[in-house]
């Protein structure tokens, strides 16, 4: 029986809180070159305003999910 | 901003090219170009004024389509580079890290958790009694962690962990081949307490990465 305190999303956009862990990934890791020209998304200072934001987010939707964790569950099994 | 084409990067391969999306980010072309056993994988665009949501998930969906087939390094979306002698130069500048770590890697994946406590497990009704509750859920993490670590023990090749504001972030090296049992076995674990787990993955290894 699987762990009700376990919940497992996948890098497939199929949900919010996986779209939310994609772009983690997507803006958070892997290599940065150093001098190269990165643009930003809505301006150099915007990238890490976004980019808290999605962390935030992430976090925090660990958070809100208790409550309909159990509809989450039953749509990954 | 200059309209001139440039290069979008995103990520480096060891070996053979691997089979890549024809289309990519804004609908540019994928390419790859080579220096010695490595591949990179990039576009050809004009960068526009801001790169979108969409756009970000498009890189993520040709990371993804290579990273299915092989090991690695990808780029931090956006990066981009003047042109192709360029990259060939950060190729060649960053060779024997890349391509160490690709060898290291090659049959290896990274499965994330994220490891927090309960809502109700940090509550209080007084600043003693929150304190107190969050130093216990502090601990049920600490153990949540080793829990979990514990029930993956024989999966796992290497292990990292990372407190967060919100509790730890724990990254669990894998062998390609063994995805779906990390999946099945912590789902599967007795992980108990005031401690909530989210896993993720299979992602580029990048938390193994040497720089």
């Amino acid at each position: 029986m699987a762990s009700p305190n376990v919940i497992a999303i996948g890098p497939d956009a199929s949900d919010e809180l996986s779209l939310l862990d994609i772009l983690d990934h997507v803006l958070n890791a892997g290599v940065v070159i150093q001098g190269s020209i990165v643009i930003s998304i809505g301006g150099v200072d915007l990238i890490y305003v976004g980019l808290n934001v999605v962390l935030t987010s992430v976090e925090t939707a660990l958070r809100t999910i208790e409550a309909d964790q159990p509809k989450k569950l039953d749509r990954k099994k | 901003m200059s309209c001139a084409t440039k290069l979008l990067a995103y990520c480096v391969t060891l070996g053979p090219g691997p089979e890549i999306p024809t289309i990519g980010v804004i609908g540019a072309p994928v390419r790859t170009v080579q220096f010695q056993n490595l591949g990179c994988v990039y576009s050809p665009l004009i960068p526009p004024q801001e790169f979108s949501q969409e756009d970000a998930l498009r890189f993520h969906t040709v990371l993804k389509s290579v990273f299915d087939q092989q090991a690695v390094i990808p780029f931090r979306f956006p990066t981009i580079l003047q042109n192709e002698t360029d990259l060939q130069e950060h190729l060649r500048a960053k060779y024997d890290v890349y391509s160490g770590d690709l060898q290291q890697l090659k049959d290896a994946v990274q499965m994330e958790l994220r490891i927090t406590a309960k809502p109700e497990a940090v509550s209080g009704s007084s600043g003693t009694d929150y304190l107190r509750a969050k130093q216990q859920s502090s601990r049920a993490l600490g153990a949540a962690s080793q829990q979990a670590k514990i029930a993956l023990s024989d999966l796992i090749l290497e292990w990292k962990e990372r407190p967060t504001e919100s509790g730890l972030r724990c990254y669990a090296l894998v062998r390609r081949s063994d995805i779906a049992r990390f999946r099945r076995q912590l789902e599967d674990s007795n992980v108990s307490g005031p401690a909530q787990l989210l896993l993720s993955g299979p992602w580029p290894a990048t938390e193994f990465l040497h720089d």
